[in-house]
């Protein structure tokens, strides 16, 4: 069964949250609940934000300065980003998210710093004597350069990024997908239902056709908008009326383009333009 | 028509809009630098504010106090936003460095060489044509303003 494995180095700011963190997650990793939940409230925190019962295989490694934590989650799972929100409430100064995706073989890591997600290069500014425990040790057979390697698979963000706030587009990003997907089937069904042969263009022609409309009510509201606010009555109810043909067939045919892959793919390639949708 | 602003006005506000898309929607979210956002908005939306009371007679003094405050903040705005679009930003030139350094120094560089940057007039007409909206605005409402200081002072 594939799995995505994690590793997360935990610095935090005095060794007494230090020491409460790695008693919770050593509870854990026993599975003594009742004490790891002790621990936590010592800690100001919940357990349910430090740990969530689907992860598994969870290893806790202590060591002088710092915290290091493996675990493993289903592929379809998100970031473990919930203990870092609740951490860095408490105690935690810097953290390193490793994630091993094993479906496609590639890892990828996360640096953190005061409740940022930061990139790698600020992070090692900041803390250049980490760059040994968070990182794997060069290794000379591999041809690359120092460092080469892991600057390769660090995910940075463009700009610093508040972890509550990654956590929260994270879990909107979810939602959304969701409900994407649950719309696809509704249509799929509908249509199937209905007799229409080919779902996948009635899918791709409702969608097309929403987004047109949509394209209509910006028109629309534009028309009134300007109507109501400025002088020039005609001048306004003509552009509006350009507007409403030229914004529904733009947005459609972006809409086109996008779940055709600009055309290319043909429509062999349903498995490609499903997930278009469903994203 | 709920304003007395004229159509001409309408068509500076749309195309001030549009611009207003445009730059924001350029500048990357993220929580880092948001004092240029903030100066952004400013920068559109107080001309917007002066455009509309352009077309407003302004009797009273409090307005006429107000209106100036306005402009003045304005200026300000326009003059930081285009010194910086102008003379350009060293972080954002930090930043770029830094993409091109993950995203594979060696693919990054033939690009960005021929990738050349515009010479400064090119940037300046390039500046003054986005902001145009911007700049008419805040043209207009200097063009309202001079007789109240005249007056004031």
């Amino acid at each position: 069964m594939s799995q995505n494995a994690h590793t997360l180095h935990l610095f935090f700011e005095d060794s007494i949250r230090l020491k409460y963190a790695q008693l919770v997650y050593q509870y854990i990793a026993e599975g003594n609940t009742a004490e790891a939940t002790r621990w936590a409230a010592k800690l100001g925190v919940a357990l349910a934000d430090l740990w969530d019962a689907e992860w598994f295989n969870q290893q806790v490694t202590a060591a002088p300065g710092y915290l290091q934590l493996n675990f493993d989650t289903g592929t379809s799972d998100p970031l473990p980003l919930s203990p870092l929100v609740a951490l860095f409430g408490h105690g935690l100064q810097a953290a390193v998210l490793d994630v091993f995706y094993d479906q496609v073989g590639e890892t990828q890591r996360m640096y953190f710093d005061k409740g940022q997600w930061v990139p790698r290069s600020y992070f090692l500014a900041l803390y250049p004597h980490l760059q040994t425990i968070v990182e794997p040790a060069h290794d000379p057979d591999d041809g690359d350069e120092p460092g080469e390697r892991a600057a390769a698979d660090a995910h940075d963000p463009a700009k610093p990024l508040s972890v509550a706030r990654l956590l929260k587009d994270e879990a909107k990003k979810r939602k959304e997908a969701q409900e994407a997907a649950e719309a696809f089937v509704e249509i799929a069904k509908a249509m199937g239902k209905n007799g229409v042969k080919n779902t996948m263009d009635g899918v791709i022609g409702v969608v097309v056709l929403g987004s047109a409309l949509k394209g209509l009510l910006h028109a629309a509201v534009f028309t009134v908008v300007a109507v109501l606010l400025f002088k020039g009555l005609w001048l306004w109810l003509g552009l509006g009326l350009v507007l409403a043909i030229a914004l529904p067939l733009y947005y459609a045919t972006r809409t086109h383009s996008e779940l055709k892959g600009d055309g290319g793919d043909g429509d062999g390639d349903t498995d490609g333009e499903a997930a278009a949708v469903g994203s | 028509m709920l304003t007395q602003i004229e159509w001409w006005g309408g068509v500076i506000f749309v195309l001030g809009a549009l611009a207003y898309r445009l730059v924001l929607g350029a500048l990357e979210k993220g929580e880092g630098y948001d004092w240029y956002r903030w100066l952004m908005r400013l920068f559109f939306v107080l001309p917007g504010v002066l455009l509309a009371g352009y077309f407003y007679p302004l009797e009273r003094l409090a307005l006429q106090y107000a209106y100036l405050g306005v402009l003045g903040v304005a200026l300000l705005a326009v003059a930081g936003v285009m010194v910086q679009e102008v003379t350009g930003d060293a972080d954002s030139d930090k930043d770029k460095a830094a993409k091109a350094g993950r995203e594979g120094e060696k693919s990054q560089a033939g690009e960005d060489s021929e990738d050349e940057e515009p010479g400064w007039l090119m940037t300046i007409v390039g500046v003054a044509v986005l902001y145009s909206p911007v700049l008419a605005a805040c043209g207009l409402a200097c063009h309202k303003a001079w007789p109240m200081v005249q007056r004031l002072v």
